[in-house]
């Protein structure tokens, strides 16, 4: 019966029409031992493949396959089979594995396009912390500030952008329904540009103010600011005063 | 098998070729007609299927595919790029963690995966192909993904497969398992799912499952 019948120094079969193994070398009993059928060694989803190419039919055939893995591998390997029948009966098989240096360049493709992924996560990784300090920074940029028992002051810090207004919109509405809370100052003076969608954001926050049973004053307007302020047609019921130092002596005292 | 449309030939055609250029083109054209989903669907994925068809008809060689997928890979990150994102208050508090298991090289459907949760609003975290258990155990439990979402093409994944499941079932704040790839096709897997699990067969699927509004019984404070 099989055995090992030549010293071929490739993996080598002998199998019928039916791939019953006939003959082998050594070099294939060395990958997969002692096989009685060639269609044993191959990976599941070529045995179609092989068994449409590898037929009598096709006197010749050259085709690639992936065959089982070996050594208690994870990954199936590729090969080239080349096939020539001798007669309707019986047929030679030499299988060519593909060469390590492929292997070798798939590996490294491999871990090239996981490091990029990774650098992608790293960077998505700091853009959302920095989201996030852009959010905590929008959070502190309107504190609420107690003056007296019905008096309080908000100063407004950096830029007035409507992401900005979202975030800080709900704690200022909150924190004014408190107790004896009604007068409120906003404080321009460290307020740097006005967006358009910003400043909507702001007035809508001071109508709803307005309709709670709030004043509403703005200070610290800069000259800039004011041009823009009138353009945007602010509710007419919000005072206006040049200085928190004004504002405070006429509140506070 | 699904009717063979003429433009996942064409597609397939550049992908070979590995003319970038020439695929991207011509899906940016598509991108004109069809929606997303359907390109990502019934398209690229069709592409993919058929250049693994001609490897069987011994008309290419695996260096073929492996270009064809890179080409596909480039053209997909370059769409996604183009996308506007879904960002700030628009976006849902919902995340998603998603990768291939250990050994698993195939990814371009997961890619498309990620991108179908992002279009959706979902926070996003894609971990690609090959992720070891370990490390993907220290990713989970540190972003506390709503949807843990599988991949496995090749039926050697099976047993790695089933020790992931059943290591994330033990996970506290139990999250939704999806395992999808070519496996979730061929494959019976129902065995593994439940109430927790869900085996996604394909893109259609997946987006079946965001219109019922099971994404809804995720609880997005938790």
């Amino acid at each position: 019966m099989k055995q090992a019948d030549r010293a071929f120094p490739l993996p080598y079969y002998k199998i019928n029409k039916n791939f019953t193994v006939q003959t082998y070398s050594e070099e294939a009993f060395k990958l997969w031992g002692n096989q009685e059928n060639l269609l044993h060694i191959i990976d599941e989803e070529s045995i179609e493949k092989v068994k449409k190419w590898i037929s009598p039919d096709i006197h010749k055939s050259s085709v690639e396959a992936h065959l089982k893995p070996v050594n208690g591998g994870n990954d199936p390997l590729t090969a080239d089979v080349y096939t020539t029948w001798n007669n309707d009966l019986y047929a030679e098989v030499i299988l060519m594995m593909k060469d390590d240096k492929l292997n070798r360049v798939t590996k490294t493709l491999n871990q090239l396009r996981s490091r990029l992924n990774d650098t992608n996560f790293e960077l998505l990784e700091e853009k959302e912390k920095l989201e996030e300090a852009i959010d905590q920074n929008n959070k502190l940029s309107a504190p609420f500030i107690e003056l007296t028992l019905n008096t309080a002051l908000i100063p407004l810090f950096g830029d007035i952008t409507s992401d900005k207004f979202h975030t800080v919109e709900e704690g200022l509405l909150h924190a004014s329904q408190k107790e004896d809370i009604d007068r409120l100052l906003f404080d321009f003076t460290a307020v740097g540009e006005i967006h358009r969608e910003g400043i909507h954001v702001l007035t809508d926050m001071m109508t709803s103010l307005f309709y709670m049973g709030t004043e509403i004053i703005v200070i610290g307007v800069k000259p800039q600011q004011a041009k823009q302020l009138h353009e945007l047609n602010l509710p007419l019921n919000v005072q206006f005063i040049h200085s928190l130092q004004q504002a405070v002596a006429k509140y506070c005292t | 098998m699904k009717i063979l449309t003429k433009h996942h030939e064409k597609l397939a055609h550049y992908f070979l070729k590995g003319d970038e250029e020439e695929a991207l083109v011509y899906i940016e054209q598509l991108l004109l007609e069809y929606p997303r989903l359907y390109l990502y669907e019934d398209i690229i994925t069709p592409a993919m299927y058929f250049v693994g068809e001609l490897w069987e008809r011994n008309e290419i060689s695996v260096a073929d595919e492996h270009l064809a997928t890179a080409i596909c890979d480039f053209v997909l990150s370059k769409v996604e790029a183009d996308t506007l994102s879904i960002r700030g208050d628009h976006q849902k508090r919902l995340k998603a963690l998603l990768f291939g298991v250990e050994d698993e090289q195939h990814y371009i459907g997961l890619k498309m995966v990620a991108e179908s949760f992002k279009e959706q609003g979902w926070r996003v975290r894609y971990l690609g192909p090959n992720l070891e258990m370990n490390h993907s155990l220290i990713q989970i439990h540190h972003y506390k993904p709503h949807v843990i979402g599988l991949s496995a093409a090749l039926s050697y994944r099976l047993p790695t497969l089933k020790e992931l499941v059943k290591e994330f079932l033990t996970l506290e704040w139990k999250p939704i398992i999806m395992i999808g790839g070519r496996m979730a096709r061929k494959f019976e897997l129902e065995e593994l799912e439940s109430d927790q699990v869900i085996i996604i067969k394909d893109l259609n699927h997946l987006n079946k499952w965001f219109n019922d509004g099971r994404a809804g019984v995720v609880n997005e404070t938790s």
